[in-house]
């Protein structure tokens, strides 16, 4: 059968468009008289909603979001960032007029009683009551919703008694057009493109990867009995990060493996015998008997499709802009590496957003205002995500400015606000 | 929202508003019948006047090189509707979680299995597409409702044509198998 077809031929007819209701929509939009406003339609119940099939349920008109007011005393940042308060956020203009119906009584109600689900919207941000001393807001990122698919997928597995410990996890890397970096394989012996970077041709690509005289060897068995594929031949290794991973490439795609503190490369290896590749863009796990379970999350689908609204904003303790540094390396004058603090905020994400907006492997598991989250300390870094309600993921990372401790003591101090009121440097505070 | 100052502009004057008539006059039925669709009517001439104040902040930064205007129209509805959704799920679920109940899906389609008759084919392809990934059945109904081509689908998605391929193939099979599942449980035509 010719299954787009099919469907299409269930596509619901609609009312005709006539006049009067464009001109009365149009009146509601601009604000302005209708050329000929006919009384407004009775409530009534919606004809079947998309099939011509038994009548559909009764609609209410779209209620609107009434945000409990959550006044979010928010001083701003600084004279750098001016921040109002958190309200009503719906990220549209005043409308000029609105439904006619009332909506329903229970709007306005619910959302503030129930803890976890705090009311923000997607144009939330996190922000400081007071910038810090010395530090200025370089940019800030309004609400923005990914635009592109990640070429690359991951999927995250957690032990079964505790998913959500770093130790145990195991974050599965998958590139389908087989372009991508494989763990534990150099790839220094593959020529420069003749043309752009994405003119490689992964038959080149692939046929360059070698593997590091650290890593081990492993082959699927010719004879099929693996999920891996036949002939395969991968390579697993101790990373520089201290974490065991493992690479190859398999029916033209390119995945990579790589475990927490406590996962071994054998363990790996293993793993690796159980995953083959059933499309163009998906990947299987045969089996999970060992000991993992899949974590409930993970894939690019979460990440990058238009469901998480992200904003963002850095500051930095930087005394030179960007010019004046170029300017003065080029004259050999000393240039400091400035710090900086990033605040991301993704809205929408549900749980799986915690572990899509940084991966845990490697970090630290700990609680972060009161809610579950993660800290990972590298050299002159320190970068800390955390679940602030179910739908909001808040990632902060200071670069050569904090240690981890005084990271902690400013996230405590972040507070919501509605993005729709920040406003980026336009001057220097001091 | 205009980046620079951090405020939305109102429809003020210097708002081309013949324009953007012209453009509602083009294309507002379409977007209509897209919204009406998939929300119902009453619903529907809401996000409809909507995505026209969003065509009203926003005209001015509109750029005609990075698609027609009726992909963008397209496209700013389709995220409305998705807004829409995902506020009434959070309100649901507030509301469940007071009353102790399972939230209601909101999409109509998800209702359909409860409200056909299950034994016909067509009943059993909405079953299917019901139990679509939310984000492959708008791709599918851009495609096949709203007749958008493959590049149209994905400029109003912020996809990759590829990726649009990439669903539709995955869609199809995804469909193709829910069918002859029932086919092959069900020879009669009785369903699950």
């Amino acid at each position: 059968m010719n299954e787009l077809r099919s469907v299409r031929r269930l596509r619901p007819e609609v009312e005709p468009w006539d006049d009067s209701r464009s001109e009365r929509i149009w009146a509601e939009i601009t604000g302005m008289p209708a050329a000929s406003s006919p009384p407004a339609e009775p409530a009534e119940l919606e004809p079947a909603l998309v099939f011509s099939l038994s009548a559909g349920p009764e609609r209410s008109r779209r209620p609107l979001l009434a945000v409990a007011a959550a006044a979010v005393a928010v001083i701003g940042l600084g004279a750098v960032v001016g921040v109002r308060s958190l309200g009503n956020t719906a990220d549209q203009p005043a409308p000029a007029a609105q439904p006619t119906a009332s909506p329903p009584e229970v709007d306005s109600e619910p959302a503030a009683t129930d803890a976890p689900s705090t009311p923000f919207e997607d144009d939330v941000v996190m922000v400081l009551p007071e910038m810090p001393d010395g530090l200025k807001v370089l940019s800030v990122t309004p609400p923005s919703t990914r635009r592109e698919e990640s070429v690359t997928q991951r999927l995250l597995y957690g032990a079964a008694d505790d998913p959500g410990d770093p130790a145990r996890m195991i974050a599965i890397e998958f590139d389908p057009n087989g372009l991508a970096p494989i763990p534990c394989h150099s790839f220094t012996s593959m020529p420069d493109p003749a043309g752009r970077a994405d003119d490689i041709d992964p038959a080149a690509w692939q046929s360059a990867a070698t593997p590091v005289d650290s890593s081990t060897s492993f082959t699927a068995p010719s004879d099929g009995t693996e999920s891996l594929t036949p002939g395969v031949t991968g390579a697993a290794c101790v990373g520089a990060n201290g974490l065991a991973q493992a690479g190859w490439f398999a029916s033209g795609a390119a995945i990579g493996l790589t475990g927490g503190d406590a996962v071994g490369t054998e363990f790996l290896v293993d793993l690796a015998h159980s995953i083959h590749v059933t499309d163009i863009d998906t990947i299987e796990v045969t089996t999970t008997s060992l000991t993992y379970d899949l974590m409930p999350l993970v894939t690019h689908d979460v990440a990058y499709i238009n469901e998480i609204t992200e904003t963002a904003w850095i500051a930095s303790d930087a005394t030179m802009s960007e010019v004046e540094r170029e300017q003065a390396a080029a004259e050999g004058r000393p240039v400091d590496e400035p710090g900086e603090l990033a605040v991301r905020t993704w809205y929408g994400g549900g749980d799986a957003a915690l572990y899509a907006i940084a991966t845990p492997i490697g970090a630290e598991r700990i609680t972060v205002r009161g809610q579950p989250g993660y800290r990972y300390t590298g050299p002159g870094e320190v970068e800390v995500w955390w679940a602030e309600t179910d739908d909001l993921v808040v990632r902060v990372r200071s670069s050569n400015l904090y240690d981890a401790d005084a990271l902690m003591a400013l996230i405590d101090q972040l507070q919501p606000a509605d993005s729709s009121d920040l406003t980026p440097a336009t001057t220097r505070s001091d | 929202m205009d980046v620079s100052t951090g405020e939305r502009p109102a429809a003020d004057a210097s708002v081309d508003l013949a324009a953007i008539r012209a453009v509602y006059e083009d294309h507002a039925a379409d977007v209509f019948a897209f919204l009406a669709r998939r929300v119902g009517r009453d619903l529907a001439e809401d996000l409809l006047a909507d995505t026209f104040r969003v065509v009203l902040e926003s005209y001015g930064s509109y750029d005609a090189e990075r698609g027609a205007v009726r992909v963008w129209l397209f496209g700013v509805a389709a995220n409305l509707l998705r807004r829409h959704w995902r506020t009434e799920e959070r309100h649901l679920r507030a509301l469940a979680h007071l009353g102790g109940q399972r939230p209601t899906a909101l999409d109509p389609l998800l209702t359909v299995p409860d409200r056909i008759d299950a034994e016909s084919e067509s009943a059993r392809l909405l079953c299917a597409i019901a139990e679509l990934d939310p984000d492959d059945r708008e791709v599918l109904l851009l495609r096949c409702w709203e007749e958008l081509s493959s590049a149209d689908v994905a400029a109003v998605l912020n996809i990759t044509p590829g990726a649009v391929r990439t669903r539709l193939h995955r869609i199809r099979t995804q469909l193709r198998a829910a069918i002859d599942d029932v086919d092959t449980t069900h020879p009669e035509g009785t369903t699950r």
